[in-house]
């Protein structure tokens, strides 16, 4: 390439050609070096301090309007706030989940759940996406114990099954966001393990033809599976805390402080 | 000594990042699936090429030759840093598509290599301008090869998106099956090696016009 000795040419033309014999002594006494190193990383410790102070609040916020965007999507209207009003419960595995209760108030006073939102991620799936993490937001109705099925706002058919994050296969896999996979959701429960009320199982139909509900994607089957494992394990999650969920902070409106949002682990 | 406008012209075309010295192949395949994606990285990039070109001439005479390298290294992930604060805070659905390419920006190439080749040498002035030069080159290439990507990988054409303001053409109609293959990674490299070939062919051509 003719182009890059040009370039050091140019480069170098303008190089200051200082370092004279002393000088260059005296810049390498250790003493020197470490001084340097330690100013240099302080002054870009300080800034960094800075700028973190200046950016939280807007980052929690930012983080927080996207938690209640989807939870928002998967809850009918509430008469109150489903982010202040979570509660945490401990899925029948044993981990924390947060669950969203969105009330509704009646004419004689009392504020009813009748809906939750509960978000699962592909984390401890036995059947694992095709590639990075995915984060499902599901909605299910409280008195039924079933995925809610709605009509959004622009009239058609949904349903309370959001993908809040996905990396599968652009065009394959990323079509578990589509209404057309999520729709095999509308009105399921979970009773027993892994079936529904009216006898048929949490699986693809790939996998079972009979029992099988959900019709996996084709060219994405492993999405498909994963997806299902997520959205039956949050409504394992509404099972196994129904009471609590429904009772706890009934009456009076929930004192504790609002949860912060907690900074994300980095991948 | 060379004219500013050299200085700020070569990283557009002469010696573009990308399709010319190839530097910052990763960001350069990985993130360009959509041209907003690849605007994006490119603005980030631009920013934090800037700063540390800027921060690294600034700091050039006082810095022993040493550990020079130590020093730029930490200026520019302290830039990378403060992008990815200042994108997490403010456009938060870009910073979620661009995810780790962000904190990645630290080990492209193209910044030490101008710290280390250009800003350590040369005035502020001089330094700034190579940066403006450099980074618009990439974003620019960026941006193209995003383009091109998306609109054969998913047949739209993205230019904004923030918060509920989306800027987005359908160029191919829903019912054709765009390119899949384009938005994967494969469509990358396809991409990217049309790109150089096409810049390889019209320097040729200027030469032996030239000749």
């Amino acid at each position: 390439m003719p182009d890059t000795k040009e370039a050091k040419k140019l480069d170098q033309d303008a190089a200051p050609t200082t370092d004279g014999s002393a000088e260059q002594a005296s810049q390498d006494s250790p003493m020197r070096l470490v001084a340097t190193l330690i100013i240099v990383t302080g002054v870009a410790g300080a800034a960094l301090a800075g700028a973190n102070a200046l950016t939280k609040d807007r980052i929690a916020a930012a983080k927080a309007a996207k938690k209640l965007a989807s939870i928002k999507k998967v809850l009918p209207r509430c008469s109150n706030n489903p982010v202040k009003d979570a509660i945490k419960v401990k899925s029948p595995k044993g981990s924390e989940v947060e669950v969203y209760r969105c009330r509704s108030r009646q004419p004689d006073g009392s504020a009813p759940v009748v809906a939750v939102a509960i978000q699962q991620s592909s984390t401890g799936n036995r059947h694992k996406p095709y590639s990075g993490l995915i984060q499902v937001m599901v909605g299910i109705d409280a008195r039924t114990g079933k995925v809610r099925s709605f009509k959004n706002n622009k009239g058609s058919d949904d349903v309370a099954v959001v993908i809040v994050k996905l990396s599968e296969t652009p065009g394959l896999g990323s079509k578990a966001q589509d209404y057309d996979f999520r729709k095999a959701f509308a009105g399921r429960d979970l009773v027993d393990k892994d079936r529904t009320s009216d006898g048929k199982l949490w699986a693809t139909r790939k996998d079972n033809p009979q029992l099988g509900f959900v019709d996996a994607i084709s060219g994405a089957t492993i999405t498909s599976r994963a997806v299902t494992e997520i959205v039956q394990k949050a409504l394992a999650v509404w099972n196994a805390n129904k009471k609590i969920i429904l009772t706890k902070g009934l009456d009076a409106p929930p004192k504790r402080p609002t949860t912060t949002p907690t900074r994300e682990k980095r991948p | 000594m060379s004219k500013s406008s050299n200085i700020l012209s070569r990283g557009l075309w002469k010696e573009n990042p990308v399709l010319v010295l190839l530097l910052g192949m990763c960001p350069t395949l990985a993130v360009t699936t959509s041209a907003y994606n690849g605007l994006g990285m490119g603005v980030a990039t631009l920013a934090v090429l800037l700063g540390s070109n800027i921060f690294v001439s600034l700091i050039r005479s006082l810095i022993p030759k040493k550990v020079r390298i130590p020093c730029y290294i930490v200026v520019i992930a302290t830039f990378v840093t403060l992008v990815d604060m200042i994108l997490e805070a403010f456009v938060n659905n870009l910073h979620s598509s661009l995810g780790l390419f962000i904190p990645l920006i630290v080990v492209n190439c193209i910044i030490l290599g101008r710290a280390e080749a250009f800003a350590s040498k040369n005035t502020l002035g001089r330094s700034a301008l190579d940066a403006v030069g450099m980074g618009l080159g990439f974003t620019l290439t960026l941006f193209a090869l995003g383009s091109v990507r998306e609109i054969l990988g998913n047949g739209t054409w993205t230019l904004l998106q923030y918060q509920e303001i989306l800027i987005q053409l359908r160029l191919l109609s829903k019912s054709t099956d765009p390119i899949l293959v384009m938005i994967l990674p494969p469509g990358a490299f396809i991409a990217l090696g049309f790109f150089i070939a096409g810049m390889n062919a019209i320097v040729a051509r200027k030469k032996s016009k030239a000749a």
